[in-house]
C-alpha cells in the first residue's frame, strides 16, 4: 500500500513497509475503536435534565476492567509488534547476505561523495571511481556500503530503499542493500547538518549489468580527473582516518 | 428555522474576515517572492561571507566585496552547474556548490550579484605566516599578462580582478589549480588555462609569496 506513494527499490523495502503497515493497522484499529467508545459514551451519558453527574472513583471491579483490559491488549499487541520488528531488524541489520561489491559513501556539508569499486569490485584499488551527488549501482547485486562523515553528523537516506543510516565523524559505519528496481531515485540527508542541509540531495541510478558496465567504462575513460582516485587525497584521507580509529583528531 | 444568535454571527464573520486576511497575506508573500531583492537573497550568503562581503577566514569564505559583477555571475553559475566545486577533494567548493543552488534562477543570480557588486571594497588583513611579497612580485609577471599589472583584471579574456583578494584564498586556489581540484572539469577552458599557468608560473614553495603580493596589489 505504501508502495503506491513511494516505489520499493530494495530487497528489504517491502519487509519494512510490511512492518509499518502492521503497526498502522494495529494502532489504527484500536485508535478508531477507542474513539468510537469515547464518543459513544459522551453521547450516551450526555447531560440530561434531572440527572446528576457521578464521580467514578474506579474502585468497583467492573469499572476497572475498562482500564485493565485495554492494558492487557496493549501488552499483547506490543509483543506482536516487537517480534515483527525484531524479525525485520534481523533481516536488515544482522543477517546481511555476502556482499558482491563495496561502495564508500562520504557525507559532508552539503554533498555526497561516492567511491565506486570499479571493475574489480574492491575499494582502495587504482580502478576506483569517485562521483559527487550521483551514485551508480547495478540491479540485483548485493552492495556493502561504508559510510563516513567529513565534518558533522549526517544521515544517509534513500527513501525508495527504506534505508536510513546516520553518518558520524570519525566512524566507518557499515551496511548493505540490494537494488531490485531500475531507475533513478532520491538520496537525502535526514539529519540537520547546517544552513545548507535542505540542499544536500543526491540521486541513485540503478541500472542493468550492461548499463552499469557502460557507466563505469564512461567514468574510467573520461578525461575528468575528479573521477579517478589517487593514493592519498583529502577525501581518501577521510576513510583512512576513520579506519585508523583516530576520532577527534584533525584531518 | 431557528435564527442564529447574534454572537454566533459575529464569530462567523470574524472567522471569515481572518481567513480572507490570511489568504491576502499569503498572496502578498507570493508577490514579494517574485519581486527579487538582492539584499534578501544575500541573507543566504552572509552567514559565511559576512554582511559587507568581507569574508571570514575561519569559514574559508573569501571576501566578495570589490569583485566585478561578470565574475560573480560566472562563478555562481559554474558552482550551480558543477563546473566549479564538484571535485570530491574540494571540500570548501562542495559546500559553496550547494549554497549557490539557492539562487534558483538567472534572475535571482542577477539580483544577488548586483547587490554584491555594489558593496564597497574593504581592507584585507594578511593571514599567511611570514610571506615575502617582494619575492612574489617576480612570479606575478606571468599572471600580469592576463590579470593586469595592478591586478585589475580583464573581462574580455575572462581574467578577474585579483587585487586585494585574501592571501589565504589566492594561495588555496593556486594549489587547487595545480592539483586539478579546480579547473579540471569538463568544458572548463578558462580553468584549464589557469591550471597550466599555476603549474608553470610558480613553484609550490613560492605560492604564499605570490599570494601575499597579489593581496597588496592596488587594483
Amino acid at each position: 500500500m505504501i508502495s503506491w506513494l513511494l516505489p520499493q527499490a530494495s530487497s528489504f523495502a517491502s519487509t519494512i513497509d510490511g512492518l509499518v503497515l502492521l503497526i498502522a493497522v494495529i494502532v489504527g484499529f484500536w485508535l478508531i475503536l477507542a474513539e468510537v467508545v469515547l464518543f459513544g459514551f459522551i453521547f450516551k451519558y450526555r447531560a440530561r435534565d434531572g440527572i446528576r453527574g457521578q464521580y467514578v472513583s474506579g474502585e468497583d471491579r467492573s469499572q476497572k476492567t475498562w482500564v485493565s483490559y485495554p492494558h492487557y491488549a496493549v501488552v499483547v499487541f506490543d509483543i506482536i509488534i516487537i517480534v515483527a520488528a525484531l524479525r525485520v531488524w534481523n533481516e536488515v541489520k544482522v543477517a546481511a547476505p555476502p556482499g558482491e561489491e563495496q561502495i564508500r559513501i562520504i557525507a559532508q556539508q552539503w554533498s555526497w561523495t561516492f567511491v565506486h569499486a570499479g571493475p574489480d569490485g574492491k575499494l582502495d584499488t587504482p580502478d576506483d571511481i569517485r562521483t559527487v551527488d550521483d551514485m551508480y549501482v547495478q540491479r540485483d547485486r548485493v552492495y556493502t556500503f561504508e559510510l563516513h562523515a567529513r565534518d558533522v553528523v549526517h544521515s544517509f537516506s534513500v527513501p525508495a530503499f527504506r534505508l536510513k543510516q546516520d553518518a558520524i565523524p570519525g566512524r566507518a559505519i557499515h551496511g548493505w542493500f540490494r537494488p531490485t528496481r531500475e531507475g533513478t531515485f532520491d538520496i537525502q540527508c535526514v539529519e540537520m547538518c547546517g544552513v545548507g542541509h535542505g540542499l544536500m540531495a543526491g540521486r541513485i541510478h540503478i541500472g542493468s549489468a550492461a548499463q552499469y558496465a557502460a557507466w563505469m567504462t564512461e567514468f574510467t575513460n573520461t578525461a575528468v580527473a575528479a573521477h579517478r582516485i589517487a593514493s592519498s587525497t583529502p577525501i581518501a584521507d577521510v576513510a583512512a582516518h576513520d579506519h585508523a580509529g583516530t576520532a577527534g583528531g584533525t584531518r | 428555522m431557528t435564527q442564529m444568535p447574534r454572537n454566533h454571527v459575529g464569530v462567523a464573520l470574524t472567522s471569515v474576515a481572518l481567513a480572507c486576511g490570511l489568504l491576502g497575506a499569503g498572496c502578498a508573500r507570493g508577490e514579494a517572492h517574485t519581486d527579487l531583492v538582492g539584499e534578501q537573497l544575500y541573507a543566504a550568503c552572509e552567514h559565511c561571507h559576512g554582511v559587507g562581503g568581507e569574508g571570514k577566514v575561519e569559514l574559508s569564505a573569501p571576501k566578495l566585496a570589490g569583485l566585478p559583477a561578470w565574475y560573480l555571475t560566472r562563478q555562481l553559475q559554474r558552482f550551480k552547474d558543477g563546473t566549479r566545486g564538484k571535485h570530491p577533494d574540494d571540500e570548501k567548493g562542495l559546500r559553496m556548490r550547494a549554497m549557490a543552488r539557492q539562487m534558483m534562477s538567472d534572475r535571482e543570480v542577477e539580483a544577488v550579484v548586483a547587490y554584491v557588486a555594489a558593496m564597497p571594497d574593504v581592507e584585507v588583513i594578511p593571514t599567511l605566516p611570514a610571506p615575502d611579497p617582494a619575492a612574489g612580485g617576480a612570479d606575478y609577471a606571468a599572471c600580469a599578462v592576463c590579470h593586469g599589472e595592478k591586478g585589475e583584471g580583464n573581462e574580455s579574456i575572462m581574467a578577474p580582478r585579483i587585487a586585494r583578494l585574501n592571501d589565504w584564498y589566492v594561495a588555496s586556489q593556486i594549489r587547487k589549480y595545480r592539483e586539478g581540484i579546480r579547473g579540471g572539469a569538463e568544458g572548463d577552458d578558462v580553468g584549464a588555462t589557469m591550471r597550466e599557468m599555476a603549474n608553470k608560473a610558480v613553484a609550490p614553495e613560492r605560492i604564499d609569496n605570490l599570494a601575499a603580493y597579489i593581496q597588496r596589489l592596488p587594483g
